[in-house]
């Protein structure tokens, strides 16, 4: 059975929508990434999935985890699931951890809270995620406080905390963005390893395409509250069909490339318009220089395996061997 | 084939104003709805009406005794009664605004004088005379109120002016603070550093770039401050360091009403009452202004 | 556009056997120290455009404040076309201010936030005591940044980022600098935003024949806006030389860690490659 089946999610605050109609099923083991700028709503759809939006938030739509809608759900129950059947990883490790408390306790409480046991036990359940998440010395590090630690190292916590009760899905929103690059290697590489381990999916949430194309086999891209397009990851990569994914794929690989290519990176026109100021019907076409007045109408997601939300598409790039 | 899309010639629009300007702009707004502000601004509003009134005229002459009326009970000539000395209690009450608004505006406004230079110059000269003069600060705090309004009181006389002096004074510590510690703030972001990048002096720096920018701050701190100072003068005018006889100051009607407190409590009741809703009023209206600045303040860090 | 001429071959900014320590509170005994900068040299060339390469705690934001004279060195020289302006009283970095400006990263704190755009522009005319018709430079300072005449009355909460950086980059362009110093400029934009920025910093860079020093931890920003490249870290330089020759062919092995570490699209993360 899927195991998460997302439909028609949408999240608004008073009258402006910042998720609309997500709609997306996650397999068992399987990994999906959110690609998505500022104002793009890939954090949002995360937050809302765990329960934790803003109070004066609206969902709609359903998102069933093994057949129970996360949406709809009772506190309480919510509260169980984090932790132990949802795994949660954040961007800012200083606001997820308890500055007073040593580190060792914070992951230990993870344990107890969902799996019971006595303190000695959960301390030494601690111990071994540590060391499972690459920590040399996990008696020192679980004597210390947050403060005590760097960013990378607060951030392998974060991930032993996530995966400390075999979740079978793990939320990671930017987890690596405030880390430097070396460090970002890390955390990911061990990420990816642990997910695996464990065999659970994962919903890795990023700005940085390079990050979520290297670990997930499914894309979701997302603009304005929508998904625009998606696909497996290779698929999205070689064939985009959203102006949008376009753009985003032209600047990026630019980027990598190098200036061999002149002085001018691809560029896609205008900014990403404010909250609540996203156009109606298809939320790019301000900014598209294929729209034209069909664009007015909401372009569904359509297309299997490989979908994409648009009127005039790309043309699919001729297969050939080397950069196009 | 990738999608070029060149630079636009024309300029490109404006983005539409972000949540930010939502916040801005409807800063008047929420302040207009905020309840702590309303209420706050409605009862401060009614003490200033008073006081300008009180400036030009009041019932009776506040300090005229008449004998034959002592201690009279609510009535059409005298709404509030007659104090022990036959002098209108209303006519009192009401200078006592003036009084109250006095003592506010001279203690904040010595703790503002002294305060804020001593906080930006804390900020920005350097730790030396950072860590000098925040230990001065701190002395001044450690030293309580009552007991330099008591020294003052008695080298210098018993009187309103004084009594808000040693008010003042005792409370530059705390706008020294709160100026040092937003100007820090402002002093470490990216646009002052650009500035001291095109030249800009520190004294520039200080009235282009602090002062606006902590201004609402201070505005808050300064209305909570009235409040405590309006209470300080009337404790120090209960003990008799403040407003000596006859003037009224609230505090100084409520201890007068003692001696006649079997006879008329009414009389210490009003005084009483309306200190607290003096203090309540700015309280409010400062929290009011806290509420409504406050996240505009936190998103320019 | 300043009118000083200068030797060909002095370099525009230097740094020599600069040192940077910070002294925590504290007598001697109990003060921590932190050493930002450890015996750092470098030239930046005129019409270069320079990288600064370096995560965090590499000193990279130090050396740009150094550059600027904004902090004294603990030991070593800063000059400015080969005058020492380390050292010196502020009274006499006037050439050096008007000659060098910079663009910080935050487009949140870039910017005072209380401050006209007209106004935060013109702001280093006035400082810098620089005559002319401020309202007319200004106007034409937004229009070589690519923002509608009408920006000028706006204040800062009213643009996106991106926008905010375009105006940082105005203000900085005001007086007319030879250099340009972008600290992390681009680095809290979005992808897309940031490619616009990149875009404009060329044109402009070719418009006005500035120098560029561009310092970030993004090594594929680097690649693209930069010639040369010196690579810090912990305070060192640790290698520098040729954009291409340190990309393709990385000496020291933090720069190879750092290049082996960039994620690149396409490339699996964590699992064997397919």
């Amino acid at each position: 059975m899927t195991l998460l089946q997302v439909d028609g999610l949408t999240v608004r605050f008073g009258r402006a929508e910042v998720v609309g109609d997500v709609s997306f099923a996650l397999e068992r083991g399987e990994r999906i990434g959110l690609i998505g700028e500022s104002g793009s709503g890939k954090s949002m759809t995360a937050l809302a999935l765990i329960g934790l939006l803003p109070d004066d938030a609206t969902t709609e739509g359903r998102a069933l985890l093994d057949g129970d809608d996360l949406l709809t759900m009772s506190e309480s129950k919510r509260c169980d699931l984090r932790g132990d059947r949802v795994g949660m990883i954040f961007q800012e490790p200083m606001t997820a951890l308890n500055p007073v408390m040593r580190v060792g306790n914070q992951v230990a409480e993870v344990v107890r809270r969902h799996r019971g046991g006595s303190k000695r036990a959960s301390w030494g359940r601690a111990l071994e995620l540590l060391a499972r998440v690459e920590f040399t010395d996990p008696q020192r590090i679980a004597s210390s406080y947050p403060h005590e630690l760097s960013g990378g190292q607060r951030q392998r916590i974060m991930v032993a905390m996530a995966i400390a009760c075999s979740p079978a899905l793990v939320l990671a929103d930017e987890p690596t963005t405030a880390l430097d690059v070396t460090v970002q290697a890390q955390v990911l590489e061990l990420l990816a390893r642990l997910v695996s381990e464990e065999d659970a999916a994962l919903v890795l949430i990023s700005h940085d395409l390079a990050v979520v194309s290297g670990m997930c086999d499914r894309l979701l891209v997302m603009y304005g509250g929508r998904i625009v397009e998606s696909g497996p990851t290779n698929v999205v990569l070689e064939q985009p069909r959203h102006p949008y994914t376009v753009g985003l794929l032209a600047t990026s690989t630019a980027m990598a490339e190098g200036a061999a290519r002149g002085r001018t990176l691809p560029t896609i026109r205008g900014s990403v318009p404010g909250l609540g100021q996203f156009p109606a019907g298809c939320v790019f076409r301000s900014r598209c220089e294929r729209a034209t007045d069909r664009c007015r109408t909401t372009p569904p997601l359509a297309g299997e395996g490989h979908a994409f939300a648009c009127w005039h598409p790309v043309e699919p790039r001729v297969p050939v061997g080397g950069a196009a | 084939m990738t999608v070029q899309v060149a630079e636009p010639l024309q300029p490109e629009p404006l983005a539409e104003a972000e949540v930010e300007q939502r916040l801005q702009a409807g800063a008047w707004r929420r302040l207009l709805h905020d309840p702590s502000a309303l209420i706050g601004g409605a009862i401060v509003a009614a003490v200033v009406r008073v006081a300008l009134v009180a400036l030009v005229w009041t019932p009776y002459d506040p300090l005229a005794q008449d004998y034959t009326h002592a201690l009279a009970p609510m009535s059409w000539s005298h709404p509030f009664g007659t104090d022990e000395y036959g002098r209108d209690v209303l006519s009192r009450l009401m200078e006592g605004a003036k009084i109250v608004l006095l003592s506010g505006a001279v203690s904040v406004g010595i703790a503002v004088a002294g305060g804020v230079p001593i906080g930006l110059l804390a900020a920005m000269r350097g730790r030396v005379v950072d860590d000098l003069l925040m230990r001065a600060v701190d002395l001044v705090y450690a030293f309580p109120a009552l007991l330099a309004a008591i020294v003052l009181a008695a080298a210098l006389g018993a009187s309103t002016v004084t009594a808000m002096v040693a008010i003042g004074i005792a409370y530059i510590p705390v706008f020294a603070r709160v100026t040092r510690s937003s100007a820090l703030q402002v002093v470490g972001s990216e646009y002052v550093l650009a500035a001291r990048a095109y030249r800009r002096s520190k004294p520039a720096i200080v009235f282009r770039h602090v002062l606006p920018n902590i201004r609402a701050i201070l505005i808050v701190q300064a209305s909570l401050l009235f409040s405590l100072a309006i209470l300080a003068e009337a404790g120090l005018s209960y003990l008799g360091l403040g407003t000596p006889d006859p003037e009224p100051s609230w505090g100084r009607m409520v201890q007068e009403a003692q001696d006649t407190l079997s006879r008329d409590p009414m009389l210490a009741f009003w005084p009483g009452i309306f200190i607290a809703l003096a203090v309540l009023g700015f309280n409010l209206l400062g929290d009011g202004l806290r509420d409504v600045l406050d996240p505009r303040l936190r998103s320019t860090k | 556009m300043t009118a000083a001429v200068h030797a060909v071959d002095v370099p525009v900014l230097e740094a020599r056997n600069v040192s940077k320590v910070y002294r925590g509170r504290g007598s001697s005994r109990t003060r921590s120290e932190v050493h930002a900068l450890t015996n750092v040299s470098l030239e930046v060339q005129r019409g270069e455009s320079l990288g600064i390469v370096g995560e965090s705690g590499s000193g990279k934001s130090t050396l740009a404040r150094l550059l600027l004279a904004l902090e004294e060195p603990t030991s070593g020289e800063i000059r400015f076309t080969g005058d020492v302006v380390s050292g010196r009283p502020e009274r006499e970095l006037a050439e050096l201010r008007r000659s060098v400006q910079v663009v910080f990263q935050d487009p949140m704190s870039s910017l005072d936030p209380r401050m006209r755009t007209r106004i935060a522009i013109s702001e280093p005319l006035r400082a810098l005591r620089i005559p002319g018709d401020h309202e007319a430079r200004v106007h034409e300072l937004l229009d070589a940044v690519g923002l509608p005449r009408d920006a000028a009355d706006k204040v800062p909460h009213e643009f996106s980022g991106g926008q905010r950086q375009r105006i940082a980059i105005a203000r900085a362009l005001a007086p007319g600098p030879e250099v340009l110093l972008a600290d992390e400029a681009v680095s809290a934009l979005d992808v897309s935003v940031r490619a616009q920025v990149l875009n404009l910093l060329n044109r402009l860079i070719d418009e006005f024949g500035l120098t560029l020093v561009f310092i970030s931890h993004d090594l594929s920003v680097i690649r693209w806006m930069c010639s040369r490249v010196v690579v810090l870290y912990r305070g060192e330089i640790v290698e520098s030389g040729p954009t291409e020759q340190i990309y393709e062919h990385p000496q020291h092995p933090y720069t190879q860690a750092l290049l082996a570490a960039v994620p690149r699209i396409g490339k699996p993360i964590g699992r064997s490659a397919t």
